[in-house]
């Protein structure tokens, strides 16, 4: 039995002997890093970290890999955050990987974002858990590599967690790693079962797979145990513009395109007009068929009104805020955004939106200096982010109305889009309200749109619009959790502050 | 913001109106959040002891330094 309130479990790397180098380091930094708060014990694979657990009463466990560095003061860091503060579970901080020049190449974390967690063990190093609640659910198990046990036990406790806190600084060096945390290939296959009774613990209808471009990260396949109707909200004023050079009614194209391409089979439109939609446009709608509504807006431009009108008027549990300049490009969209609109705890699902040349409009927004940004904006759509974060699906502080799924329920909670914001910021605060409210906000890029962006309307945005969100959300958007203080650019793109070894 | 449910709803649909009473609830909720957010920073910062005046050798050592890059500008 050991006094040391952390216990870090260390993996040993090859056949006994083979890494004493590294452990060695790994112990040094641990006692720079710790001051006797932690005790190591070397282990090989699950079964020996379960009798390391059971011969030790450390009331907090983490994990590292032998060669692993923290930094000095970085147990003492995290200690303050949990030691002050009895609900926190969970509490994990960013990590950096060497390069072979000796430069380190830092992975700036979101907050806490389970729903990216199960497409990515992007929690990593350094984690600290409470050994309580590890025990509680059941201890660490024997279900594969040592990576696949360490997702096995963070999915088990982060389920049960009253309150997972993230540090913003860099606390270990990880001896092994890429700019992308990612599972070994021989990892995919178990981790994708992990996730699979995680999803049905949680009662997520979905099956993990491997991503369909990136070898190490998986994607979470809808298998929805019921079928909602969906009511598609699009408001219009009838423009037309050129689409991949002909000229389009951009209302019947974006219905047509939800209509001929989406898979989901219970869905409704509910197109809001303005008079200027001319009587050609609303001939082209009738034409798509019964499942399309017009419903008539006479009052004065006015984005948020003719969003809640729709609402109201359509008869779904589901409804989806779409933009008439928008075009659906994948079939499941629908599906992959039910996915996690159809789970409690998240209040609003936006899509990823690309431009007609393919390039980014949208992948969750982001507080920049108290501004709201868009991540990667015009960056090519293959672009995979900080850390990756635009392969995956993730937590956002927002996602744009052009294309945003959410419970009829909570749209209502929340009092819908505010009448206040006539034309932008609609939609932040929107995600805002549901956020204090306790919910999440989830981007996926499962769910892929075309976006011509500011055709229907003007692209300017009103001072006033701009002062009154500030003023409601002034804090939120200085201190995004999901971007953190450590991007110092200001154009949202996740550009990190350079790491000084 | 004035909190005035009527300056935004100019309707007789009584769940728009519902709608918006919400909003507004909330919104005024942030407000002030925001305003007690601000408070706490003020007096926070107002607790904080002032940072020390400059003494006549820090200024003297400021301006012999602004007047060295200034020279080394000139020679480049």
């Amino acid at each position: 039995m050991t006094s040391s309130p952390v216990l870090l479990l260390c993996w040993a790397r090859g056949a006994a002997g083979s890494d004493t180098y590294a452990i060695a380091e790994t112990r040094a930094s641990v006692a720079r890093a710790g001051h006797g708060l932690a005790d190591i014990v070397v282990v090989r694979n699950a079964s020996s970290a379960a009798a390391a657990l059971a011969d030790h009463d450390a009331r907090w466990v983490g994990f590292v890999d032998a060669g692993d560095e923290l930094v000095p003061g970085a147990l003492e860091r995290l200690w303050s955050v949990v030691d002050g503060d009895p609900t926190v579970d969970v509490v994990y901080s960013d990590e950096a990987t060497r390069a072979p020049d000796g430069t380190l190449d830092p992975f700036y974390k979101p907050g806490w974002s389970p729903d990216r967690l199960r497409c990515q063990p992007y929690v990593g190093r350094l984690t600290l858990m409470r050994r309580a609640l590890l025990d509680d659910v059941g201890g660490v198990r024997a279900v594969g590599s040592r990576a696949v046990t360490e997702l096995d036990v963070l999915l088990r406790v982060t389920e049960r967690a009253r309150r997972v806190e993230h540090v913003p600084t860099v606390l270990c060096v990880r001896a092994t790693g890429g700019p992308i945390p990612a599972l070994a290939p021989g990892d995919v296959a178990p981790a994708c079962g992990v996730v699979d009774e995680h999803l049905e613990r949680v009662g997520i209808g979905a099956e993990s797979q491997p991503h369909a471009t990136v070898l190490g990260l998986l994607r979470l396949e809808p298998r929805l145990a019921e079928h909602p109707l969906v009511s598609i909200v699009v408001p219009t004023g009838g423009t037309r513009r050129r689409v991949r050079g002909v000229k389009t009614s951009l209302v019947a194209n974006c219905v047509r395109s939800v209509l001929e391409r989406s898979t989901y089979p219970h869905i409704e439109v509910v197109c809001v007009a303005d008079p200027s939609l001319d009587v050609w446009q609303r001939r082209e709608l009738a034409a798509l068929g019964h499942r399309v509504r017009i419903v008539p807006f006479d009052e004065p431009f006015h984005f948020a009104h003719k969003v809640n009108v729709g609402a109201l008027a359509a008869s779904g549990d589901v409804l989806v805020l779409l933009n008439d300049d928008t075009e659906v490009h994948a079939p499941g969209w629908l599906e992959a955004m039910l996915l996690y609109a159809l789970d409690p705890g998240v209040g609003a699902v936006g899509a990823r939106l690309l431009f007609e040349d393919d390039r980014i409009q949208h992948c969750g927004v982001v507080g920049v200096k108290g501004n709201p940004g868009h991540p990667y904006y015009g960056l090519p759509g293959d672009t995979p982010g900080h850390g990756g974060n635009a392969l995956v699906p993730g937590n956002f502080l927002a996602v744009t109305a052009a294309c945003l799924m959410t419970r009829r329920e909570c749209f209502e909670t929340v009092g819908g889009l505010s009448t206040w914001f006539p034309v932008n910021y609609n939609d932040i605060d929107y995600c805002l309200k549901l956020q204090r409210a306790g919910l999440r906000v989830v981007a996926t890029p499962d769910a892929t749109l075309y976006h011509y962006e500011s055709s229907s309307r003007s692209g300017d945005v009103a001072t006033d619009e701009l002062v009154l969100v500030g003023r409601r959300w002034g804090r939120c958007l200085r201190d995004d959790p999901f971007y953190g203080p450590n991007f110092p650019s200001g154009n949202a793109d996740f550009v990190p502050a350079p790491l000084i070894a | 913001m004035t909190a005035d449910p009527g300056a935004s709803g100019t309707h007789d649909d009584p769940a728009r109106t519902m709608l918006e009473l919400r909003d507004l609830v909330i919104g005024v909720q942030a407000q002030l959040d925001e305003v007690h957010a601000r408070l706490d920073d003020l007096e926070r910062r107002m607790h904080e002891p002032a940072p020390p005046r400059p003494t006549f050798a820090h200024r003297v050592r400021a301006r012999a330094g602004r007047f060295k890059r200034a020279i080394t500008h000139r020679a480049r």
